[in-house]
């Protein structure tokens, strides 16, 4: 049977392929690989702007840190998306080999704030050499929070290919799967420590999906069920005081999305904690 | 479980995969802590773990013979493994994707940082090398920066490596630490200027997982994460021939 697989593979191992797992829902692959060979890859990384909070985008020439014998110079594109999902704006820069400049957000936003979700594609000749190989460039960086007021940087490195977009104007396109039943996804986490947490979601992918919570109280009964709607790109904040609301130790998501993963906050009494959930 | 002086270790295991998985683990465990004496490890069962349920272990739930200058190892097993090993128990039982975690954290008076991490058994059966990128230093209005570096190894050999620091636009070796397998090793790291910020971490003998922990004077603000290893800058494909490629540049590159 495994040979007959080996020798099939060609046929499904492909962008084709994954796409057909992910319409069928056998074996449905968590990503499938971009139409276009030249695209880069982003996570969906959420922004949050505010009276409370700041947030910074570690921005690196990662084509240089691939093939540091080159020394290219990389033109890197920030696409912001706000809370609904729709595009705000998008902003180029040329980034000299090697360089690591910390881009805050609010800047960039023009006076909108609130939440929402950002993307960054890369572009150099050198990544011709990765899609030869079937390779995209990943954009898995470091997203950094800041209360304002504060002098620390909390930061957390993305976790899930969600966009993809070739060189140029290319079109924004999605790697995330959606799935034909739902998926259940629970953090490896407690959150009973903290006064407060917050779970941030982004909808990694091309549809309006409906994410259903259901929160666990620390003797492991349900506390709470909670259903929102959230539009393609679109980011959401499911905040819980446990000072004031009962104290929840665990939340279970469900959604027709086979792998959907919050940001944590969990607020202490001097300060914040920040990572993949 | 790394230990910083002046803070709470603690850490989060939980017994169910993040994401439904067909086949995975769904039984109740033993929690087990482990240390390295350098000639064996020691292994002892500490507590039970219901299926689908969580546990903090602190250092207070940690074995009384479990000396304060070692890195615990945590680990979950359906069967007790307590005793004294040449090889740290190997389990492949709770294999999924994504990577089946638990959360390490640091508590100072007034808050706490934490990190989902886990160490693969592949990379505990491995000397390997590390080669990480990351600009994750920050210093400067009472803010410093320390690097977390843990290493664990199958074997108990307790064996000294150096780490070099090196700045990635300059190529200058920044730094130069010793290193230690099977052990939390707590490196201060200096200021860097914004052209310098972007900092490689490498050891050519030794594998790891490099932390950055950052935090003001009072341990009020805590700031931690780790740094990816470089073959996350890839996605599909030949990911495993690109990384290799990419570490062989790097090496010749900062060659020391």
């Amino acid at each position: 049977m495994s040979a007959l697989l080996q020798s099939l593979r060609p046929l499904y191992d492909t962008p084709l392929g994954d796409r057909v797992r992910a319409w069928t829902g056998v074996k449905p692959p968590i990503n499938v690989r971009p139409r276009a060979a030249d695209a880069t890859v982003s996570d969906l990384f959420p922004w949050r702007v505010d009276a409370a909070w700041q947030t910074c985008f570690e921005l690196l020439n990662v084509p240089s840190l691939l093939y540091p014998e080159e020394r290219p110079r990389d033109r890197a594109a920030l696409v912001l998306f706000g809370a609904d999902g729709r595009t705000l704006s998008t902003h180029e820069f040329e980034l000299a080999p090697f360089e690591a400049r910390r881009v805050e957000i609010e800047p960039l936003l023009a006076g909108v704030t609130g939440i929402g979700a950002l993307a960054c594609f890369h572009a150099s000749p050198c990544l011709r050499a990765l899609a030869r190989d079937g390779s995209h460039l990943s954009e898995r960086g470091y997203i950094g929070f800041r209360r304002r007021g504060d002098r620390l940087w909390s930061y957390v490195h993305g976790n899930l290919h969600v966009l993809a977009r070739a060189p140029g104007d290319g079109e924004i396109t999605h790697v995330g799967t959606t799935a034909r039943r739902d998926w259940l996804y629970r953090p490896q986490v407690r959150f009973d420590d903290a006064r407060a947490f917050d779970l941030v979601y982004a909808n990694p992918v091309d549809r309006p999906l409906t994410l259903s919570l259901r929160f666990i109280g620390s003797a492991g009964g349900d506390a709470g069920r909670k259903e929102i709607d959230l539009p393609t790109r679109g980011t959401v904040v499911v905040s819980h005081s446990n000072a004031d609301g009962g104290i929840i130790a665990s939340v279970e998501s469900r959604a027709r999305c086979t792998l959907w993963r919050p940001i944590v906050f969990k607020h202490y009494q001097s300060h914040f904690d920040v990572f993949h959930g | 479980m790394p230990r910083v002086p002046g803070l709470a270790s603690e850490v989060t295991l939980v017994n169910h995969p993040s994401r439904e998985t067909d086949g995975a683990w769904r039984g109740a465990q033993i929690v087990h802590a482990a240390w390295s004496d350098g000639a064996r490890w020691h292994v002892r069962a500490i507590g039970d773990i219901a299926a689908g349920a969580s546990v903090e272990i602190d250092q207070a739930r940690l074995p009384g013979d479990c000396p304060a200058d070692v890195l615990p190892v945590l680990f979950l097993s359906p069967m007790k493994r307590d005793g004294e090993h040449t090889r740290l128990p190997a389990l492949d039982h709770m294999e999924t994707v994504p990577a089946w975690r638990a959360n390490i954290r640091l508590r100072s008076a007034t808050t706490a940082v934490s990190y989902q991490g886990e160490y693969p058994s592949g990379m505990a059966a491995i000397g390997g090398s590390l080669l990480s990128i990351a600009p994750l230093i920050q210093t400067g209005g009472g803010i410093t920066t320390s690097l977390l570096f843990v290493n664990v190894r199958a074997q108990p050999a307790i064996d000294a490596h150096e780490l070099r620091i090196v700045s990635a636009a300059t190529r200058r070796v920044v730094q130069r630490a010793v290193i230690r397998s099977n052990r939390c090793t707590m490196v201060a790291l200096g200021a860097a200027d914004d052209s310098e910020r972007l900092r490689i971490v490498a050891c050519d003998d030794m594998t790891g997982i490099p932390i950055y922990f950052s935090h003001d004077d009072g341990f009020t603000q805590m700031s931690l994460e780790h740094s990816h290893p470089p073959v996350e800058m890839v996605a599909f494909g030949a990911r495993g021939a690109i990384n290799r490629s990419m570490k062989a540049a790097w090496s010749a590159a900062i060659a020391s």
